[in-house]
């Protein structure tokens, strides 16, 4: 009941401050310099008519009644009766509380009992008394607002009921919005991870200390977002936020060893959650062609430095990494991770998957980008440095097909064979590559057999026609599964190389 | 037929328009400076080698002393030469001329700005095209008309015609093609003046290029290609090559199967079939294993097909660790072959008929702008043999800035042996962007043969290389950003 107590604005204040403190709110921050404390406990006798002397707007929902007026102080505190005092009228407080006495005073509490003054402000008694006001607690709240945990800071707290959205307290100051208390469950591990789900279940619980602001800070998508884009926006928070580094967790999804091939089903399936961390350029990185283009359109269009970068990142020397890496980086100062596109083997492998079109080459390869090494004079680093020296071993194993790139007879040979380069003219019929040993002609036919590709680098067809043909020494060049009959058929022009001289041109 | 020219006129044609539709374009200039050392023979007597056997000691080094000579071998580097070659490329794609209409071309222009013209194969090229065509690409279908790239299991190489693909249903690709065939690495005809300089017995007729090739992807884990491709005489009298390939793709309980497999029908030699088992085990850890069987293979042309070449069969393996972080990687692995019977030779002057390899390779992304890498390979084998290391670190800016050291050391450890000493190198490279759509990239290395023990007079590959390359690229892409896809630079 609203009796014969006089409420203060002090008390007023002192109560909510403490509200406010213990809930999200702002705490000794917002005291206010100029407030009086009333003292209610001197005035005890002299409000026989209760609470409703000086806030008879509590119960009539007046505001110009809720507190009484300074020219009221002084009719008793007129310099002649009572020293006179220093007191100014009621202003609202800076909170973030949405507390309506008004509606409180019409309801009930849980255990049926019309609420009244004491119900928050007593000390327990039944009838409030001017010595024994006290500041109500959250708990109070609680007592009726159901509450299903122990802690104010709990996730299911409902917030809202009693706090307003941050983007609401207009009248909060910035150094107030910093101070607003952490919720435990942000320092839960997992939190960033699971903080998603979490906000499009409670989002009004977020909005008690969060806007716009709080999430575009790493949030790329942030104003396509229904749960952020429904906190509102606020220029306090935009100012707080600016300059805090982003925070971008690598999803569990991308430690998968296959996940580049996996990622474009991933994004097909919810590409909202790629636009947290990823912009339309970082795509365009690999994608250069048409290939997921419908979905990199609808990512944001610009990081503007945020975001995850991602960048081709060139081998440092082959072999280093696959030459389709990414280095992913997280501004500012996350220290950028390499990404492998593809398989660390699939410069060597990469053939099936090309030829069978399991995966989409030209979705992100122009064709520019095989042709630079399959044309043989291309503009990407294929070999290692000063190959002229390192490459014979390789060609014997044919580690790679020379052929793929460079015409034997052309290429090989303006080396090998030709007046200037690696083996002068003179060398040709006892090159370097020969055992030395004067027997070599009873040991080249197993050598050439073995690897005759490396004959051809440097011999011409008539250097060994001198010997292997009809009109020359004789010598059968055949191997003992040769199908002479299907050769000519294949092909009969090149039969008559050695059977017939001249040949036949 | 000349491609270029209708490519570049549609472009032309078409380039008052290209403000509503969309080109891309892109400029390479590159500039080599090569130096080499051609080797020349030269003896000395026997008396002043010391040792015996085979390969002896002398005041120059390693000389080769065959047995009931009286002279002693070896192989004398001669002064260096160098060559300049200047390579300038410019490709574009233009688009937007109708639904699935683009037009492709790629030219080169070449020349020498300095030394011998023939130690760099294309200088006297002054001028080629590389491929010019235009393509229709619809839902269904795909068409290309001009001079294109064929690039399958059978090779990658361009001819002037036609191809026609059709995906009659979803993860079908059937294609086929035809045209005037051009020689694999050349980018020439087979009648090409390059080709008759090489060769004393070059082709005397062009060749036609025909091939069918059907892919399937049957899953997400399953796709399979086939190809049959011929080149045949212009005049129809014979083959040139007649060809075909088959792969395979399939994925089983994480583990990557796969199947690639050519075979020349003409020789009926099964010239590659390789299959190979990958598995990563978690993101730090995988592996592979690979079985492969090699014979080369050789165009119809020449006689080297009919004088019974032999294949090697060849087992791999190599396994992947990398940091949780991943700041640390290493690779390693290794491989075996024997080669198959060659039916000739003598038991008596046996020639070794396997080979091995061993290779690692690792890194380390040291903070955000630093990586460093390292490997180390030695192959073991008939015909050559090396050892040889390497170590990088590149430090890379944001804004695509790059400075990188490399250093080497090699010995090839038969032929050409730089007696017990290693050929090392130190190359340093880097990349400036100049403009948003403009970068500069420059290397200059040097090798030099020391750490011998020995005198080492004889061969002496100690040279100098460098380059600069300038790319330029510039357009958009429909809806795409205009990127540049080549790093690094030539390592010839």
């Amino acid at each position: 009941m609203i009796g014969g107590s006089l409420f203060s604005r002090s008390v007023l204040a002192a109560t909510l401050g403490v509200l406010l403190s213990a809930a999200f709110s702002l705490g000794r921050a917002n005291a206010r310099a100029d407030d009086v404390a009333f003292p209610h406990a001197k005035h005890d006798k002299l409000f026989p008519t209760g609470c409703a002397s000086c806030h008879a707007g509590i119960t009539t929902g007046d505001s110009s009644a809720m507190f009484p007026a300074a020219a009221q102080c002084a009719d008793c505190h007129n310099g002649r009766d009572l020293k006179q005092v220093s007191w100014t009228a009621w202003r609202p407080y800076t909170m973030n509380l949405r507390f309506d006495h008004t509606r409180h005073l019409r309801a009930n509490d849980s255990s049926g009992t019309r609420i009244d003054c004491a119900t928050c402000h007593g000390s327990g008694a039944t009838s409030i008394q001017m010595t024994a006001i006290v500041q109500p607690r959250p708990e109070t709240c609680i007592g009726c607002h159901a509450h299903p945990a122990t802690s104010h800071f709990v996730i299911t707290s409902p917030c809202a009921t009693c706090h307003a959205p941050l983007a609401r307290a207009r009248s909060l100051s910035d150094s107030a919005v910093a101070g607003l208390p952490r919720p435990v469950w942000h320092d839960d591990p997992r939190f960033l991870e699971t903080h998603g789900a979490l906000a499009t279940e409670h989002t009004s619980t977020c909005a008690a200390c969060h806007t716009r602001e709080s999430c575009a800070r790493c949030h790329l998508n942030a104003a396509t977002l229904q749960p952020i884009a429904s906190l509102g926006s606020d220029q306090r928070v935009a100012r707080l936020m600016r300059g805090k580094p982003a925070i971008y967790p690598v999803p569990p999804s991308h430690g998968d060893p296959v996940f580049a091939e996996k990622h474009g089903a991933l994004a097909r399936a919810n590409i909202e959650s790629c636009a947290t961390c990823h912009a339309q350029p970082g795509c365009r990185a690999c994608h250069t062609g048409p290939l997921g283009a419908r979905w990199i359109n609808s990512l944001p269009k610009a990081d503007s430095g945020r975001g995850v970068q991602l960048r081709p990142m060139p081998a440092v020397h082959p072999p280093g990494p696959a030459p389709v890496s990414l280095a992913a980086a997280a501004p500012p100062t996350d220290t950028p991770r390499v990404v492998r596109v593809h398989p660390y083997d699939f410069v060597r492998a990469h053939g099936p998957s090309g030829a069978t079109r399991r995966l989409d080459c030209a979705g992100c390869h122009e064709q520019r980008y095989c042709t630079n090494c399959h044309q043989g004079t291309g503009q990407r680093r294929y070999h290692v440095y000063d190959y002229v020296y390192r490459h014979a071993s390789e060609a014997y194993a044919r580690e790679t097909n020379c052929t793929s790139c460079h015409n034997t007879e052309v290429f090989c040979r303006s080396c090998h064979a030709q007046s200037v380069g690696i083996a002068a003219n003179s060398q040709r019929r006892s090159g370097p590559a020969h055992s030395g040993q004067p027997l070599w002609l009873l040991q080249h036919g197993e050598a050439a057999r073995q690897s005759m590709p490396s004959c051809v680098s440097c011999h011409q067809q008539t250097d060994c026609i001198k010997c292997h043909s009809s009109f020359g020494s004789r010598i059968n060049p055949h191997g003992p599964n040769f199908d002479a009959a299907r050769m000519q058929k294949k092909n009969p022009t090149l039969c008559t190389y050695c059977h017939i001289s001249p040949p036949i041109r | 037929m000349r491609p270029l020219p209708i490519g570049l006129a549609f472009v032309v044609a078409l380039s008052s328009r290209l403000d509503a539709q969309g080109i891309r374009w892109t400029a390479t200039s590159v500039a080599n400076y090569v130096e080499l050392r051609p080797v020349a023979a030269d003896s000395i007597a026997d008396s002043l080698a010391t040792g015996t056997g085979l390969v002896r000691q002398s005041p120059l080094g390693l000389v080769s002393c065959p047995a009931g000579h009286d002279q002693c071998y070896f192989y004398r580097s001669l002064g260096r030469i160098h060559t300049i070659p200047f390579t300038q490329d410019v490709s574009g794609t233009a688009w937007g001329l109708g639904q699935g209409v683009s037009v492709y071309a790629h030219v080169r222009a070449a020349t020498n700005l300095g030394g011998l013209t023939q130690l760099w194969t294309g200088e006297e090229d002054h001028f080629a095209t590389l491929a010019a065509y235009v393509e229709l690409n619809k839902e269904k279908w795909m068409a290309r008309a001009g001079r294109q790239w064929l690039t399958s299991q059978l090779g990658v190489n361009n001819f002037d015609g036609a191809s026609l693909g059709i995906r009659p249903a979803r993860g079908v690709m059937l294609e086929a093609y035809g045209g005037r065939a051009l020689v694999q690495g050349l980018s020439q005809p087979y009648t090409s003046g390059e080709l008759a300089a090489a060769d004393n017995i070059p082709p005397d007729d062009g060749g036609l290029i025909f091939g069918v090739t059907g892919s399937w992807r049957a899953s997400a884990t399953a796709a399979v290609n086939a190809e049959y491709q011929r080149v045949i005489r212009a005049d129809r009298a014979g083959f040139y090559s007649d060809r075909v390939s088959v792969d395979g793709v399939y994925t089983i309980a994480g583990t990557v199967l796969s199947l690639n497999s050519q075979a020349d029908l003409a020789t009926t030699a099964i010239n590659e079939f390789v299959l190979r088992a990958s598995r990563p085990f978690s993101s730090r850890i995988g592996g592979s294993v690979e079985y492969r069987h090699s014979t080369p293979f050789f165009p119809l042309w020449t006689i080297w097909g009919v004088f019974a070449p032999v294949g090697f069969n060849e087992a791999r393996g190599d396994g992947r660790w990398q940091s949780a972080d991943g700041k640390w990687w290493t690779t390693l692995g290794g491989g075996y072959r024997e080669y198959q019977d060659t039916h000739t030779g003598v038991g008596f002057l046996p020639l070794r008929d396997n080979g091995w390899t061993v290779l690692a390779t690792g890194g380390w992304r040291a903070g955000r702008t630093f990586d460093v890498n390292g490997s180390y390979r030695r192959d073991i084998g008939p015909g050559a043999a090396k050892s040889d290391g390497s170590v990088g670190v590149r430090w890379t800016r944001s804004d695509d800035r790059w400075f990188g050291v490399t250093g080497s050391a090699t010995q090839n450890i038969f032929e050409y042996r730089l007696a017990d000493g290693f050929l090392l190198g130190a190359m340093l490279d880097a990349g400036i962007p100049l403009t948003s759509t403009l970068r500069l990239v420059a290397q200059a290395g040097a090798y030099r043969q020391t750490a011998s023990s020995t005198p080492s007079t004889t061969v002496n590959w100690t040279q100098r290389r460098a380059l600069l390359r300038l790319e330029w690229w510039g357009g958009g892409d429909p809806g795409m950003r205009s990127t540049s896809t080549s790093y690094g630079g030539g390592g010839r």
